[in-house]
């Protein structure tokens, strides 16, 4: 149980406080309810180039690390298809920094041309060194359009390609910041050893001038059902074939979101997962295997992806992830294997909760989606899940015609 | 309200951290324990004598300690891998230069079951014949994946050449090490490094008093008497000042690597070292990362450390840049480490990197398994908290005056070794 306290400022601005007395670090996790999920089709990349941006000065602090570091904090930040996430660690006497620098960036940005150029540049390098100059770092600049046609989930973060980013002007950087940055459209979650009506009043007077915008809560175009197989074949300069299969699955909400996490722990998590077990080591198919979902807020996928050991075909290494689906369509899990999986994520969401920034990140990003309060229902929502949901899933979601299936090839491989 | 001016603090003059406690109820084998989890749950951490210092060929020490869960007497991989499964708990092993950690984290109430299963698995490894075939042909296959990175390769190239051939610390591989491993290597180091050999227990999170007693009478079974290690040498290093330039056609990105020895921790020196690297590549605001990304952009990221294993440190600096800057980078790299040596740092960096290690220091000391962390990286060098201690003074006394000594000292881009991986032609 992690108990918070939650106040709404006049200007939207939702915060949320835990207090945790055990430890003298505080953390401040700002989350911003914008991703690569809000950008137009002709300019992918940009929530991730301006996360960049909001490290290259603010209105009235020129630069925002040094500040922090000087009273001995730490930060970085993340940006997801559906959000952005800003966080910091830094010892408690220091706290109030965190929000003179968070509300001011806030507040508004410095908008230099020097920090979009270099941003730009530093961008780009992330582009190739994660995505371009890696084997297999292009997947999913592939996969993603062809398991999306029409929502915006089509797109990596870093973009569809670095055209958008070089031709990014200032004005649209504006831009994006006074429609997605304002303090109706985030969540400050603060967690230490701190009073939670202190950080309030703390709160109110750094961040309660800011004004409100006008958010538009955009409707995402919702992808319609997949109604047939689809594929992809690229060569690669790789040493093995790998194969990606992506099947629809449900929302962050849903009812089943829960079950799909269990079933993908099923079959990848661990040595004794069904996958390790049968392909890696029993008929030695694949040099690694995993299944598992991305957590989308949306309609995500539920990924089944492995590279081959030499020798081995594309059709026979397909073939047995099918059959492994079709096992799971038609055998219930037994009773001990469900418990297996639930007893590892009840030891995993207790090793969440002995960090400090966990916990802050946590109730945050569940606020964005619902509600804090979902980081305290996780636990009863696993285990809830039964055996017949999992057969159920298996049967409505891993059908053929549901999938996006990517087969990268070895260009290199003789057989 | 100004929000030019950053509010009024008060700095942290100094600050408790939790200490590992040696549990006096075990006289044979080293056992520490740090409590203090509000979540009952546990780490365990086991330490064995077996880094790659001690192998006789490459990979063997690699091979022991992958293998070493993939069956033991009367217990399959899958066996032991389900036990623990079950149970909700997550085992791992990790090599180092010096020694092998296992680690166990569960709930604490599993702990009671799990431990006495770990410890005796540990003792009987079997390291059947068909498990090393399958983890050569997954590594061999890894190698040809990690072939492709240039991160990789000049790491390797670099591992390779900084230590040269022979050196106790030279983990370098190539294809041809896959080839020639033997399970009854695997049964030599075993028998030379773990098996009856006394080890190290760290125990961190939530225990009740009635659970260490029962661990404490359950480690007591094992008695291996006083730890008794081969004397390796550790030939002196010859820096090798050749620029290293590896071919990685079509790359579009350069790896960059480069170091040199350093004394090591414990060393009156070495807080000024540690100082030192924070400045030059040590974290987000260092001149590095300040020069090479937030000025010129070459990179997404650019950092330097030092490393400190038993029998020598030294630092390394690492980047990937984008191809076309790669000799305009160098010359970066060569400026501020020159600028660095020529002009004493402003009172105001000094400053800043003073809070920003203080700052470090408490959140790399946040909690029992940090804290344990930290003992950990202590004990495994022989070291104790008194360099803490120095480190913490040191940090506090330190002067621009000294530190633009350890740069002229130390840190000269000419004795580096230094090695580029990439699109060289």
């Amino acid at each position: 149980m992690i108990a918070y306290e939650r106040f709404t400022l006049d200007n939207g601005l939702c915060l949320l406080v835990h207090q945790d007395k055990t430890t003298p670090m505080v953390a401040v996790n700002l989350t911003y309810k914008v991703g690569a999920r809000d950008e137009s089709p002709e300019r992918t990349g940009f929530a991730h180039l301006f996360e960049h941006l909001m490290f290259s000065g603010s209105k009235n602090i020129p630069s925002y690390d040094l500040p922090l570091q000087k009273v001995g904090g730490e930060n970085n930040a993340f940006t997801s298809n559906d959000i952005t996430n800003y966080y910091i660690t830094l010892p408690k006497n220091s706290f109030e920094t965190a929000l003179w620098l968070e509300s001011d960036r806030m507040m508004e940005l410095a908008f230099s041309e020097k920090g979009l150029e270099v941003q730009r540049q530093v961008v780009i390098e992330e582009f190739k060194q994660r995505y371009l100059n890696q084997p297999y770092g292009d997947v999913y600049l592939l996969l993603r359009p062809l398991a999306y046609l029409k929502h915006p989930y089509q797109w990596p973060t870093i973009g569809k390609s670095i055209e958008h980013i070089e031709t990014a002007s200032m004005q649209e950087v504006k831009d994006f910041f006074y429609t997605h940055y304002r303090p109706n459209n985030a969540v400050l979650t603060i967690a230490g050893d701190l009073e939670p009506q202190k950080v309030k009043q703390l709160v109110e007077k750094w961040f309660g001038d800011i004004p409100a915008g006008e958010i538009d809560r955009k409707k995402y175009p919702q992808e319609e059902q997949q109604q047939q197989a689809r594929s992809l074949t690229v060569e690669r300069d790789v040493p093995l074939h790998a194969l990606y299969k992506a099947y629809h699955m449900v929302d962050r909400l849903h009812a089943d979101y829960h079950a799909f996490d269990l079933i993908s722990d099923l079959l990848s998590r661990g040595n004794a997962s069904r996958f390790h077990q049968k392909l890696v080591k029993g008929k030695k198919l694949f040099h690694d295997v995993q299944a598992y979902i991305g957590g989308d807020f949306d309609p995500g996928l539920f990924m089944l992806t492995g590279h081959l050991n030499p020798g081995v075909s594309m059709e026979d290494a397909e073939a047995a992830l099918e059959e492994e689906i079709k096992l799971l369509q038609e055998e219930l899990v037994t009773e001990a294997e469900l418990q297996k999986v639930k007893n590892k994520v009840e030891s995993t969401l207790a090793f969440a909760k002995t960090s400090v920034l966990n916990k802050a990140m946590g109730l945050g990003i569940a606020e964005v989606i619902q509600s804090a309060e979902l980081v305290n229902q996780e636990y009863a929502q696993y285990g809830a899940v039964k055996r017949e949901d999992l057969k159920r899933i298996a049967k409505d979601y891993f059908q053929a015609h549901h999938c996006s299936t990517l087969y990268y090839r070895s260009k290199n491989r003789d057989a | 309200m100004n929000r030019s001016l950053a509010p009024e603090i008060s700095l942290i003059e100094s600050f408790e951290y939790l200490k590992a406690e040696r549990l006096a109820q075990i006289q044979q084998l080293p056992t520490f324990y740090i409590g203090g989890s509000e979540e009952a749950v546990v780490k365990v951490e086991l330490l064995f004598e077996g880094g790659y210092q001690y192998q006789t060929k490459p990979l063997q020490a690699s091979a022991v300690n992958a293998l070493l869960l993939e069956g033991s007497k009367g217990k399959s991989a899958k066996a032991i891998a389900e036990f623990f499964e079950n149970r909700g708990a997550f085992l791992d092993t990790s090599l180092h230069a010096d020694y092998v950690s296992v680690q166990l984290h569960c709930l604490s109430r599993q702990l009671e079951e799990l431990l006495p299963y770990l410890l005796e698995m540990l003792q009987t490894a079997i390291f059947p014949e068909e498990e090393l075939e399958d983890w050569l042909h997954r590594k061999k296959q890894k190698f040809a994946i990690n072939q492709e990175k240039v991160s990789y390769l000049a790491k390797n190239a670099f591992v390779d050449a900084f230590f040269g051939a022979g050196h106790p610390y030279n983990n370098a591989v190539n294809a041809e090490s896959f080839d020639s491993l033997t399970q009854a290597d695997l049964f030599a180091f075993y028998e030379q490094q773990y098996r009856k050999k006394p080890f190290t227990v760290l125990l961190s999170g939530q225990l009740s008093e009635a659970q260490l007693k029962g661990i404490a009478q359950h480690l007591s079974q094992y008695d291996f008497g006083a730890a008794s290690q081969a004397k390796l040498t550790f030939p002196e290093l010859k820096a090798n000042k050749e620029l290293l330039q590896v071919e990685k056609a079509g790359a579009t990105q350069s790896a960059i690597k480069m170091g040199k020895p350093m004394p090591n921790k414990g060393h009156a020196d070495f807080p000024a070292l540690f100082f030192a690297n924070t400045i030059l590549g040590g974290y987000f605001g260092s001149r590095l990362m300040s020069n090479l990304r937030e000025d010129k952009g070459y990179t997404y990221g650019i950092g330097s450390g030092l490393i400190a294993n038993r029998a020598m440190a030294y630092f390394v600096l690492s980047t990937e840049v984008g191809a076309e800057h790669t000799q305009s980078a160098l010359a970066e790299i060569e400026k501020e480490m020159r600028r660095l040596a020529e002009e004493p740092i402003a009172a105001d960096e000094l400053e800043t990197v003073k809070q920003y290690l203080q700052g470090s220091l408490m959140r790399n000391f946040d909690g029992p398994f940090a804290a344990m962390d930290r003992f950990k990286s202590l004990y495994v060098l022989g070291l104790d908290y008194a360099y803490y201690e120095s480190l913490i003074h040191d940090f506090k006394a330190m002067t621009a005056e000294r530190l633009l000594q350890t740069f002229q000292q130390y840190y000269q881009f000419n004795d580096l070794s230094k090695v580029v991986a990439g699109k060289i032609s």
